[in-house]
């Protein structure tokens, strides 16, 4: 009869308390677990949103709220409309260290109207300069795009699909190409070309519930691509001294700015998990302090038959190894399970590009909350061991007798 | 499984049950839910309409066989119950794929997608596991008089 044995009879001898302890910690590994993928995933998201903007710089209209709103376009696809003075684009194009621009015009479709598909953030583009879009696409688009009138370029989370047309301000588009998934705004996003902004503009006032009123030249961002070399901070202060009525946007800062309105969510949530967590331990140290009390005349009885104190710290010590290692491994795929189920639920309502990282990061997570857990719940559980130990054989028996 | 252990385990299925068939209607609703009722006169046009409907006959199943093991523990019980749970959560999964009866439309990002369905997989899952306890620890051997 080895110490494991006697281990495992004793979880199955008291099934109750055994689950007892081993769902406190099944619920807290899974939280942790959940929560801490979220915190990472998001973050990681930012970051390829980040890396894949291709703009070095972007110049939009000057004030807080602007940033904001075009960060969340950015990121999330929601519709943001502002527009630059039309001479903005040309004194931008003019700044030395400036390799080329590309300008787009923000709009945002009207929701319950018989003139539009639905509410969908558009952004019209200049085909010619851009640099940021065609990269995207996941088919080349046919030669014959000139000939169709009005064409669009769908991100691949709208669903429409090549040759599919959709009605918005009362012009039709008909799909020229769909964008590979990018993770970012850009998945939400309709694409379509300047003229093609225009012939709607002008269309709107006779078909549309709303009229567009977008003046000719409006622009909402430019991209700018500097030249090779470059120092990317002194370019921007450039920037801003040759049009003081614009910001300059870096793509760093885009991440800094998603970044800074998750920490406050992110913090309380590693708050209410610590808390979680602690009550989880305190929990099942209780739990186990109590079966240990109401076994103190068995374990008494086995230091009396000779049994050395040793094999027997081993033996619970295994038994605590079993229930919190089962139960933290199982939190722990619950919490990862629960991530990959609502993953495409909890990027739209954290309105981040995607919550999950990468299969290494949540391998290693998985791993380490899994050996985290698993140790704390043993040293919380182990402890109220030592005093039974110290007590004499025959001191156990007799208290064992007595509760 | 002791009568008291039995009976928590029973009172944890009902919820499950519960849970299989208010996801559909209050948890993540899916499309028609305001009309997802035994005796609406409406006539859904939404196929996702029938997936919640078949959910709500599982989640309802589910918490009869949590009602009987609560009433009647016994060993017999407990594993013909539990087979009928493995059965069951099986449906409660297999109903949410398309593939399977075509519960829902194609909208790859709609509410139904990306919650109603996770969600009635997991509890599913959960339910299957209960049944296997079940049948692998059925417990005492009920004494007949």
């Amino acid at each position: 009869m080895n110490d494991w044995y006697l281990a495992l009879s004793q979880i199955k001898r008291n099934p109750l308390r055994s689950s007892l302890m081993a769902s406190g910690i099944v619920i807290a590994a899974a939280v942790m677990t959940a929560v801490a993928l979220l915190i990472v995933g998001v973050n990681e998201g930012i970051t390829n949103t980040v890396n894949r903007l291709g703009a070095d710089i972007m110049v939009v209209p000057r004030g807080e709220e602007v940033a904001k709103q075009f960060n969340e376009a950015l990121i999330t696809g929601k519709p943001a409309t502002f527009y630059l003075d039309p001479s903005a684009a040309e004194k931008v194009s003019k700044v030395p260290g400036v390799d080329h621009t590309s300008n787009q015009t923000f709009v945002e479709t009207l929701t319950n109207a018989r003139c539009c598909a639905g509410k969908f953030f558009i952004v019209a583009f200049d085909p010619v300069t851009d640099f940021t879009i065609k990269p995207w696409l996941k088919s080349k688009v046919p030669q014959s795009i000139s000939q169709t009138e009005n064409w669009m370029i769908v991100g691949d989370r709208i669903l429409l699909r090549q040759g599919n047309e959709a009605q918005f301000y009362g012009t039709s588009f008909t799909v020229a190409g769909v964008l590979e998934p990018t993770g970012t705004g850009m998945d939400w996003t309709i694409y379509m070309s300047e003229k093609s902004l225009r012939k709607m503009v002008i269309a709107s006032q006779a078909k549309a519930e709303m009229p567009l009123r977008i003046r000719q030249g409006d622009v909402s961002t430019i991209l700018v691509k500097a030249e090779t070399g470059v120092d990317l901070i002194d370019l921007a202060e450039r920037i801003e001294q040759a049009a003081p009525e614009i910001q300059v946007v870096l793509s760093s800062t885009v991440a800094k700015l998603a970044r800074q309105q998750l920490f406050a969510i992110a913090s309380v949530l590693v708050c209410v998990v610590a808390g979680l967590w602690v009550m989880a331990l305190i929990m099942s140290g209780v739990i186990f302090s109590m079966a240990v009390r109401e076994r103190r005349s068995q374990i008494g009885l086995l230091i009396a038959k000779g049994a050395n104190k040793r094999f027997i710290f081993k033996m619970l010590t295994k038994e605590s190894i079993a229930i919190a290692a089962t139960s933290s491994l199982s939190g722990c795929l619950v919490g990862l399970l629960i991530v990959i189920s609502f993953r495409e639920l909890l990027s739209n309502a954290l309105g981040t590009p995607d919550v999950l990282p990468t299969a290494a990061t949540t391998a290693l997570f998985v791993a380490a909350f899994n050996v985290l857990g698993t140790a704390t719940a043993v040293i919380t559980a182990i402890m109220p061991v030592i005093s039974v130990l110290k007590a004499e054989p025959y001191e156990s028996i007799k208290q064992g007798r007595l509760t | 499984m002791k009568t008291k252990l039995s009976k928590i385990f029973a009172a944890i299925i009902a919820v499950l049950g519960l849970f299989v068939a208010m996801i559909p209607k209050y948890i993540f609703p899916i499309c028609e839910s305001g009309d997802l009722s035994f005796f609406s006169s409406y006539e859904p046009v939404m196929r996702c309409f029938w997936f919640g409907r078949i959910e709500l006959f599982m989640g309802g199943l589910v918490v009869l066989s949590g009602l009987i093991l609560f009433f009647r523990p016994t060993r017999e019980t407990h594993f013909s119950i539990g087979a009928l749970l493995i059965g069951l959560g099986l449906v409660i999964i297999l109903v949410s794929f398309n593939t399977v009866i075509g519960s829902t439309c194609g909208h790859d990002h709609s509410l139904c997608q990306i919650g109603t369905k996770p969600a009635e997989r997991i509890v599913g899952s959960i339910v299957i596991i209960s049944g296997l306890i079940m049948v692998f620890f059925p417990g005492k051997r009920f004494k007949q008089k």
